[in-house]
């Protein structure tokens, strides 16, 4: 091999050409030498510096989201966008409370047991088309029942039921209380008036956080 | 058995004729023969299976029917492992393994306690056997370079305190009481690595980060494995290698900290750069992007530094075997970082965001920069350790040539390839067959460039078993083979 004919040490070893302890003592002479010196490791060092610096500068102008450190864009013209969907003139929320209710009605399942009738399950559910405690001109009864649900006997149109209905104030808000009790109130024949969500918050204040009704409780709504 | 008593032979050699001839630095490498060896061993086995997964891992992509029929050797296994053995078996092996050289060269003492040591890297590399098997039975976790199932996590961690532990006793253990660049990288790399992955357990595993928040944890470990463990490693040896190999201290050696600690400060935090157009606030992905950039800084100091000496002394490179693998080294680690900082910017990962370039910027970084480096740093280590010869010359050049041409073959083959795939992904006209079957050329590349790099790694290992296993000839049995170093010259510049 040519390669070991050139070769002034031991063929196949690497000769070392400065030994351990004077790496060490020279190395740290270097580092008391001045730093400021014509060097070609400082120039380019200093130079890389610049390049970094301006690219940080603009860079962080750029990409930084505008300063909103939620932002999750980066394009400018989709923050623009973005800010400007934030800012879109906005009316006050229209409720269709109906519209509301009859979805609900099936969704949370009021259908298993007062059917899509209104008409309830003779000895079991007791119906809302034409109950009293739905079509009653003071709609509180109703959104009362809604929210903390009722026990024990009561008697609907007549008839004697003893069941458990369970509450509903914990589950729904208040638009959406308001768009179910205004559904049972207004279908089936019964013609009785919209309940907004601020009926609705109203009685959820006074009522608080309760047991549900008994039918005696709410006697004083009959009298 | 004739070999066993050569193996022997060669942890044990007994030099009487030669008790005088650097007396001290022969008993420094006596104390730490035993681990080094056993490094070098795990380290050059590594690296032939880690090459061999990478290989079929490759294979895999342009021909899906190679090996199909093994459930334990599909792609999503096949792939982890071939970067879990690449990093946890080769390069940390190689670069502890030089670490350890080089802390007790450079505090010129013998150091105690080496089969501690030894038993600490027995369980790491237990530990990798039994994560590889984990991964075969399907028990891997998701995250990048932290596929090893967690049960290997404890005795990961446990077995790298015990070798942080005995690494920074042997570092206060030196009698010099002045400390060179290579020193610091060795701790950083040692500190740093107990703190990201025992963070990044933590955080991944244990109790996982939720949502986008964890992939960026998973970003971050991933940048910090090269970014504060395998390079730091890799710039110890390099520092020490330059003066040794070539005779010169190192170009700009004045500059060395501000390299060091700009390294540290960007390097930590580059991950997040992965994170651009991800679901997490803008400013975190462009911290990350402007971190990526400013690694520019140390870069260029590194590359002036190295390239500068290493092309002062240009002819010592043919002479030998370690330059020579250093400077390849050096030149993939520029490459590396420019193909990082450019891939970091958000108009190039338009393109080559989730395409291959990324794995090819990583196995640039991972064979070409640590992988040269701390081969050629053990061509210089082991003739030492074993008072042995390099067996045959012909052998290393096999090496050296068939990595260098593997590496541009998978360089070109990935990264460009990735940038190829990723502009026909997003002018999206073409459906995703089209691309993956003009992507086959690309894949084609990477598969020979490993096959080369598999024939390097054969090289490799048949010369360190080949030197481990052989009689000793009749010089190196009788005298010591290295001679005395000079003195290195102070020059001021
Ligand atoms: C599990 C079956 C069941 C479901 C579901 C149910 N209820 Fe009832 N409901 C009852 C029972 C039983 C009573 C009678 C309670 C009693 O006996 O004290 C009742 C009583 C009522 C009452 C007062 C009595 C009446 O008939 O006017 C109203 C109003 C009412 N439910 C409305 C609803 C609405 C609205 C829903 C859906 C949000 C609903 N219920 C869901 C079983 C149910």
């Amino acid at each position: 091999m040519s390669d070991e004919s050139q070769n002034h040490n031991i063929s196949g070893i690497d000769e070392s050409l400065a030994s351990d302890e004077s790496i060490l003592k020279t190395h740290t002479r270097i580092r008391r030498e001045p730093f400021f010196v014509a060097s070609p490791v400082l120039f380019t060092t200093a130079i890389a510096l610049t390049v970094i610096f301006i690219f940080g500068w603009f860079y962080q102008r750029r990409y930084m989201g505008e300063q909103n450190p939620q932002m999750y864009l980066h394009e400018r013209s989709d923050i623009a966008l973005y800010n400007n969907w934030l800012e879109r003139p906005r009316g006050p929320i229209v409720y269709d409370y109906y519209a509301i209710g009859e979805s609900l009605y099936t969704k949370m399942a009021c259908v298993g047991c007062h059917q899509a009738n209104g008409e309830g399950l003779p000895g079991q559910f007791p119906p809302l088309a034409g109950s009293e405690y739905v079509t009653i001109e003071d709609s509180t009864l109703t959104t009362k029942v809604l929210l903390a649900g009722l026990v024990g006997p009561v008697t609907v149109k007549g008839n004697e039921y003893n069941g458990n209905m369970a509450a509903y104030g914990g589950g729904l808000k208040d638009h959406e209380i308001a768009g179910v009790v205004t559904y049972i109130r207004k279908s089936w024949g019964n013609e009785s008036s919209e309940v907004t969500k601020d009926d609705v918050a109203a009685v959820r204040g006074a009522i608080g956080d309760r047991a549900p009704w008994s039918a005696e409780e709410l006697g004083s709504y009959f009298q | 058995m004739n070999l066993i008593g050569n193996l022997c032979s060669s942890l044990c050699s007994n030099l009487e004729g030669d008790a005088k001839n650097r007396g001290t630095q022969r008993t420094i490498d006596a104390s730490i023969r035993f681990p080094l060896v056993s490094l070098f061993k795990a380290a050059v086995c590594w690296m032939l299976i880690a090459t061999v997964f990478g290989l079929i891992a490759s294979i895999k992509l342009h021909t899906p029917s190679f090996m199909e029929e093994c459930q334990y050797m599909t792609y999503g296994k096949v792939e982890p492992i071939f970067w879990n053995t690449l990093i946890y078996g080769w390069l940390f092996n190689a670069g502890l393994g030089c670490a350890v050289f080089l802390l007790a060269r450079l505090g010129g003492v013998p150091l105690k306690q080496g089969v501690s040591l030894t038993i600490m890297t027995v369980i790491w590399n237990l530990a990798v056997v039994i994560g590889v098997i984990g991964i075969m039975l399907g028990d891997q976790l998701p995250y990048e370079w932290l596929e090893f199932p967690s049960y290997t996590a404890p005795i990961f961690f446990v077995s790298f305190l015990g070798i942080g532990l005995w690494c920074a006793m042997a570092f206060r253990a030196r009698v010099q009481r002045s400390t060179y660049a290579s020193q610091w990288w060795i701790l950083v790399a040692l500190f740093s690595f107990a703190w990201i992955y025992s963070a990044a357990q933590i955080m991944l595993v244990c109790s996982p980060a939720q949502g986008a928040f964890q992939n960026l944890v998973s970003a971050w470990y991933a940048e910090n494995v090269f970014g504060l463990l395998i390079a730091p490693l890799a710039f110890a040896s390099i520092y020490y290698l330059i003066p040794k190999t070539l005779g010169i201290s190192v170009v700009g050696y004045r500059y060395t900290g501000i390299a060091f600690w700009s390294w540290i400060l960007f390097a930590s935090v580059a991950g997040a750069a992965k994170m651009v157009n991800g679901p997490i606030p803008v400013w975190v992905a462009s911290v990350g992007v402007i971190a990526t950039f400013g690694l520019l800084l140390p870069t260029t100091t590194f590359s002036i530094q190295f390239l500068g000496s290493l092309l002062s002394r240009f002819s010592k490179i043919w002479d030998s075997a370690s330059a020579r693998f250093l400077f390849a080294g050096v030149v993939s680690f520029i490459a590396v970082m420019m193909f990082k900082i450019w891939g970091a910017l958000r108009g190039s990962q338009e393109v080559v965001q989730f395409s291959i370039f990324d794995s090819g910027v990583n196995q640039l970084a991972m064979f070409g920069f640590a992988g040269m480096v701390f081969t050629g740093a053990s061509y210089f280590i082991l003739p030492r350790l074993l008072n042995k010869e390099l067996p045959s010359s012909t052998l290393v050049d096999l090496q050296f040539g068939a990595h260098v041409l593997g590496l541009i073959l998978l360089a070109i083959g990935l990264i460009s390839g990735g940038i190829h795939q990723g502009e026909l992904i997003n002018g999206s006209t073409a459906d995703m067959l089209t691309v993956v079957n003009t992507m086959r050329g690309s894949y084609f590349l990477t598969s020979m460039g490993l096959s080369l790099l598999l024939l390097g790694a054969i090289a490799y290992n048949v010369t360190f078993f080949w030197m481990l296993l052989s009689t000793r000839s009749e010089k190196e049995a009788s005298t010591s083979l290295i001679e005395e170093a000079p003195e290195l010259e102070y020059t001021a510049s």
